[in-house]
């Protein structure tokens, strides 16, 4: 992705953003509503969390993180193919398909905006609440929480892309995102720890990049850290960065094929 | 020069090698999947295109004519790269890296933002000059609206912009689909005008239209039937093969 693709592509999100006048508040409230549901919810189970969730933070230390990741997961995942959905139905697809720019620099440049936005969210949401809990990390854990960061997002950006290609084809269902996005509601450990689960649904869970992100990003914050989580990601990163441009190339030529950038 | 006058002032010692010669190009569309084609037999591809042989040489203004669903518009979002041919290649000359695209559809801007912003965006995604936008502007005439939000601009205005567009990085090949529609004497006469530079120069443009006016700004024009090409020779000929039915 050349930098003034993505500049552009920054820009055009940001004007276009700019042009609701509630946006910004909006999203606010909506993090403000968020951080006080959580903290109550932390509140009814206070004096009742299980003992490994006390090196989290506690129960609300842990729901911050695990409902940041999901948001920070929802525009990677869904990011690009929500993208692609409202060029298509607002009419843009076409106009800017048919420019010389390549498909996935520009599926890359359709979720930066989404990301830069959740990402911010996250990081305001989080830094206020574990200020609150006068829960906040100590400064030796940032090159740590930073490496957490840079993998998580490494690790679940190609999941989006790919879904957005997926988009490009389909015209209407990105079952890849939004599947993964519900598994790890489900699964990855962003309301409860994953050891409440039955044995099969964690087997399940470890094959989910977001629950050794939700892991990596806790020890990091919270715990020890440790390899593990960190290697787990490295690995999904890897895998994703070598399949994904093969598979969104062979999607838009398969959306060519079908005529599916013209005929939304 | 823009002076509007007639197209066809290129010339060449030489014969120029074509910037753009196409084969036998046919598409053919799946049809959706319903319900009743996952349980029984799936209908058969929609063929909106057969076996259509196109040349384009240097300062040739070649006309793309048809009733509707005649396969124009499919033709020309071919040879843009937007669709893959089922059948046939297209191929350019060596001085063409990527031909553009100009349609007049309102719905092909960001509403929210402003003409010159659209233009911003577009030219970064064509690899363009920031200096190209307010070029493109001015040669359409809508230097003045650049930064009126696209969602209240006349749909004259409209088609104006989805003109500049394709002028951004002033390619050698230029597909111009209905780009005319909306557009009042004025913006008529500089697109005229673009459409005369663009011949003197030696590049070449692709124009699907319905428009009889058009005609003698052409060199050439084509008719396409139920996706064949039915007519390929001087352009008022083919305003009447167009709307009385084409000799085969």
């Amino acid at each position: 992705m050349s930098l003034r693709l993505a500049r552009a592509t920054l820009r055009r999100d940001f004007l276009e953003a700019a042009t609701y006048k509630t946006y910004a508040v909006s999203r606010l409230i909506g993090l403000a509503g968020l951080l006080f549901s959580a903290w109550f919810v932390a509140r009814t189970f206070a004096g009742h969390e299980p003992p490994g969730l006390s090196a989290s933070g506690g129960y609300f230390g842990f729901l911050i993180i695990g409902v940041s990741l999901s948001d920070m997961a929802w525009a990677l995942f869904a990011g690009p193919a929500d993208r692609v959905r409202q060029a298509q139905l607002t009419g843009t697809l076409e106009a800017e398909l048919a420019s010389p720019v390549p498909v996935l620099p520009w599926l890359l440049a359709q979720g930066l905006f989404p990301l830069i936005g959740a990402a911010l969210r996250a990081l305001l949401g989080a830094t206020v609440a574990l200020a609150l809990a006068d829960r906040l990390p100590d400064a030796d854990r940032l090159p740590g929480l930073m490496l957490a960061c840079a993998l998580t997002l490494l690790a679940l950006w190609p999941v989006g892309l790919l879904g957005g290609a997926l988009t490009l084809l389909l015209k209407r269902a990105d079952p890849i995102g939004r599947g993964l996005h519900a598994a790890s509601m489900l699964l990855a450990g962003v309301a409860y720890p994953v050891d409440v689960l039955p044995a099969r649904l964690q087997d399940l869970a470890v094959a989910l990049p977001t629950t050794h992100a939700l892991t990596a990003l806790r020890e990091a914050l919270f715990g020890v850290p440790a390899a593990g989580p960190l290697l787990a990601l490295a690995a999904f990163a890897a895998v994703g960065w070598m399949l994904t441009p093969f598979a969104v190339r062979a999607l838009d030529r398969a959306a060519r094929r079908r005529g599916a950038l013209v005929q939304y | 020069m823009l002076d509007g006058s007639a197209a066809s002032t290129y010339t060449c010692d030489v014969a120029p090698s074509p910037l753009l010669t196409a084969t036998a190009l046919t598409v053919r569309f799946p049809e959706p999947l319903t319900f009743r084609g996952l349980i029984g037999r799936r209908a058969p591809p929609r063929t909106v295109l057969e076996g259509v042989d196109l040349t384009l040489g240097p300062g040739e203004i070649v006309g793309v004519l048809g009733a509707n669903g005649g396969g124009k518009s499919t033709l020309l979002r071919v040879l843009a790269g937007l669709v893959a041919p089922t059948i046939g290649a297209v191929e350019w000359g060596p001085s063409v890296s990527a031909p553009a695209l100009g349609v007049a559809d309102e719905r092909s801007f960001h509403w929210r933002l402003t003409v010159a912003e659209n233009l911003r965006y577009f030219a970064a995604l064509q690899g363009a000059a920031p200096a190209a936008v307010p070029e493109a502007l001015a040669r359409v005439g809508v230097l003045d609206k650049a930064d009126v939000p696209v969602r209240i601009c006349s749909s004259g205005m409209r088609a104006r912009l989805g003109l500049a567009r394709a002028l951004l990085r002033a390619p050698p090949v230029l597909l111009l689909d209905e780009v005319e529609r909306g557009l009042d004497a004025e913006g008529r006469t500089r697109l005229t005008a673009v459409l005369a530079e663009y011949a003197n120069r030696g590049r070449a443009v692709l124009l699907a239209t319905h428009d009889p006016a058009m005609a003698p700004s052409m060199t050439r024009a084509l008719v396409l039937r139920g996706g064949r090409l039915v007519f390929d020779g001087a352009p008022a000929a083919a305003f009447e093969a167009s709307s009385a039915g084409a000799p085969t």
